[in-house]
């Protein structure tokens, strides 16, 4: 069950008993996590390749939960955030999700619902990873002709524009299609669209 | 021009009449020295139509009469002296009609004249009517001279108590700022020498004599500057009231730190049942996370146990203590928020009321978070109904009684004595802090505080204290 292939949730909580508790809480459901006690200790030890999800105190000394998720955005890490937020930060909280974090949740929380959306959050973000692995596996021409091709481009053009023939574009139009699995021109550009937009259900 | 216009207006009568016949007399000796060469009639109606003007329509028409009998002689002494093929109208008849075809235009003329003077002063007065009418002060001045072109009676007697007004800085050197001469100006000034506050409004606009002059009218606004300067010293005052009011925000901020022990007694306990459940679990590992539980419970007891210290801390200064005036003091501290919520407040406070050893500010406290809630409880009710009603009274037991009753939303049967325990709260926003501290605050002055529902709508608190016993 546990390897480094597996989704890691990250807690971070200032507050030592939440952070401990949440450990207990989330390892019954078999999750792996990792509790870390501030922003920066998170931001330290997180690697942008390990899939999973955050668990992150809005109120927090030093770095604030809204701070790290501005700073994730910068840095260009995807991880779908959950905020805890306590009493009367519910604005802050509202606020965050429309800035793209994946929810947020009331202290004292009911452990089931905390459950149900750690899994919404992981499968959303393994759901992100497998497509971005598959347009992983496409080589930087085939790349350029999908552009194309998702711009509205015929085949005669995205020859012209990138100086092969048609039958190369052709060649490289079947292997587009076939490593990112989509049967139809609408389907590969709503898996690139599905790609830029935010991760959220 | 009009300085002229002016000069002639204030002649007499005499003169017009005296104008009006020398203009007759010129255009009557113009037309029989022109013969038949031209046909001068038509020139008669202008002395005609000024003395109509000036003098009115009896003087126009006795200038009409006297306009033909000049045409006319004309017309007949020279039929005496010129052969009749010269003439136009050669005949007694012809010459008969065309003057009575003058007479009756030159009528008409002074008729139409005299009914549009009539209408034109009718259009003013109703114009000064409305402007005297006005509770504004209004005047009328010419920014170049600084003359004052018109001013209505407000403004007269507004500004004009000492001296007749004639220049607008007479007005302008009462105020302060003085309304300038802009265009299109609004703004506020004091009179100091009265005391009071104007609104002002700068127009532009073109004088009846095609001038470009300044219309300005004032507004008294003292009495909505006081209300607001009051409504501002009381808002002052109920905020640092409510500094020294802890409970509230003790409240909200035992409310955050509660949490963090609660949500994590929750985990532990829900990891617990959760690997039970599953029947996947270590007892050494649920011991260790039950006892990091109770050990949040701790936590959690410790914070209340701050709290109440905290409470305790302010150490009442019990002293001899007029409870009517507390009463009194907290219903205006509250009146705001009743008006604000369309609430009316009755005050039933007994007379000879013994004083009581109390702290009047902690009980003024538990007054207004008393009386707040009552407020909060009226939101559903019809506006007319809303009542806050405070009572005063000795009752059978020898103790000061305030009762505080609302015509709110009450509290359901079930719910009158859990209203007390913390965390209860009717309210969507609510704590439910408050009553639970200020129950502890009249437990420290050997009081109660209870509740109880209104036969009608409703609810009541109940507050006593012990009367000092010398």
């Amino acid at each position: 069950m546990t390897g480094p292939g597996t989704p890691l949730v990250y807690v971070v909580d200032d507050d030592a008993a939440l952070r401990d508790s949440l450990r207990w809480l989330l390892e019954s459901a078999g999750h792996r996590v990792a509790a870390c006690a501030g922003a920066e200790a998170f931001l330290a030890t997180y690697a942008a390749d390990q899939g999973g999800c955050l668990l992150l105190d809005i109120r927090m000394p030093g770095m604030s939960g809204l701070e790290l998720q501005d700073e994730l955005k910068r840095r260009g890490l995807a991880i779908p955030v959950i905020f805890i937020t306590g009493h009367g930060d519910v604005p802050m909280a509202v606020n965050a999700v429309k800035k793209g974090a994946f929810e947020f949740i009331e202290k004292p929380f009911n452990a089931q619902a905390l459950l149900v959306l750690i899994e919404n959050a992981l499968a959303i973000d393994a759901e992100t990873r497998r497509r971005a692995a598959r347009f992983e596996r496409l080589t930087s021409r085939e790349r350029e002709v999908m552009e194309l091709i998702v711009a509205g481009k015929r085949n005669q053009d995205i020859a012209a524009e990138l100086s092969i023939t048609i039958k190369t574009v052709e060649a490289h139009r079947s292997g587009v299609m076939r490593k990112l699995g989509a049967d139809s021109i609408a389907a590969l550009v709503k898996l690139v669209q599905n790609m830029d937009a935010p991760r959220r259900k | 021009m009009t300085r002229f216009i002016k000069y002639l207006t204030r002649q007499s009568r005499i003169f017009y009449f005296a104008l009006g016949v020398t203009l007759l007399a010129v255009i009557a000796v113009s037309d029989y020295l022109t013969f038949y060469a031209f046909d001068l009639s038509v020139l008669y109606l202008v002395p005609i139509c000024f003395v109509g003007w000036m003098l009115g329509r009896t003087s126009g028409i006795v200038f009409s009469v006297l306009a033909l009998a000049a045409w006319f002689t004309n017309k007949q002494v020279i039929s005496q002296l010129l052969p009749h093929s010269f003439l136009l109208y050669p005949y007694a008849f012809p010459r008969l009609w065309k003057a009575l075809i003058l007479l009756a235009t030159w009528i008409i003329f002074v008729i139409v004249l005299d009914k549009l003077k009539v209408a034109l002063a009718h259009a003013d007065e109703r114009f000064v009517t409305v402007l005297e009418g006005l509770q504004e002060a209004v005047y009328v001045v010419d920014p170049d001279s600084g003359e004052l072109l018109y001013l209505n009676d407000q403004c007269r007697n507004t500004f004009g108590a000492a001296e007749p007004l004639t220049r607008s800085r007479q007005i302008e050197a009462q105020l302060q700022p003085p309304p300038s001469q802009d265009e299109e100006r609004s703004g506020e000034a004091y009179a100091a020498a009265r005391e009071r506050w104007y609104l002002f409004h700068t127009r532009s606009l073109r004088w009846v004599d095609g001038r470009d002059v300044r219309l300005v009218a004032f507004t008294d606004i003292t009495d909505r500057k006081q209300a607001e300067e009051l409504n501002r010293q009381q808002q002052e005052k109920l905020q640092q009231t409510s500094h020294l009011i802890t409970v509230g925000h003790m409240a909200s901020t035992l409310a955050h730190e509660m949490n963090q022990p609660l949500a994590a007694i929750a985990n532990y306990a829900a990891g617990c049942a959760r690997r039970l459940r599953a029947g996947n679990w270590d007892a050494q590992e649920l011991l260790a996370a039950m006892e990091k539980a109770s050990a949040q419970a701790e936590r959690a007891g410790r914070i209340i146990q701050r709290v109440r210290e905290l409470v305790r801390k302010r150490e009442p200064r019990l002293v001899d203590c007029d409870i009517n005036g507390v009463i009194m003091n907290a219903a205006g501290l509250i009146e705001i928020n009743a008006e604000k919520n369309h609430v009316r407040i009755k005050l039933e406070l007994a007379v000879e009321l013994p004083v009581a050893l109390a702290d009047g500010v902690m009980i003024e406290q538990v007054i207004l978070n008393v009386a707040r809630n009552a407020i909060e409880s009226m939101r559903e009710t019809p506006p007319h109904e809303r009542e806050l009603t405070i009572q005063s009274r000795l009752n059978q037991g020898g103790a000061i009684e305030i009762e505080i009753a609302d015509t709110g939303c009450g509290i359901p049967a079930s719910m009158a004595g859990a209203s007390f325990e913390p965390f209860f709260t009717t309210k969507p926003d609510g704590l439910g802090m408050g009553l639970n501290i200020c129950r502890s605050i009249m437990e420290l002055h050997h009081g109660q505080l209870w509740a109880t529902r209104n036969s009608g709508r409703g609810s009541t608190f109940h507050l006593t204290l012990p009367v000092t016993h010398a």
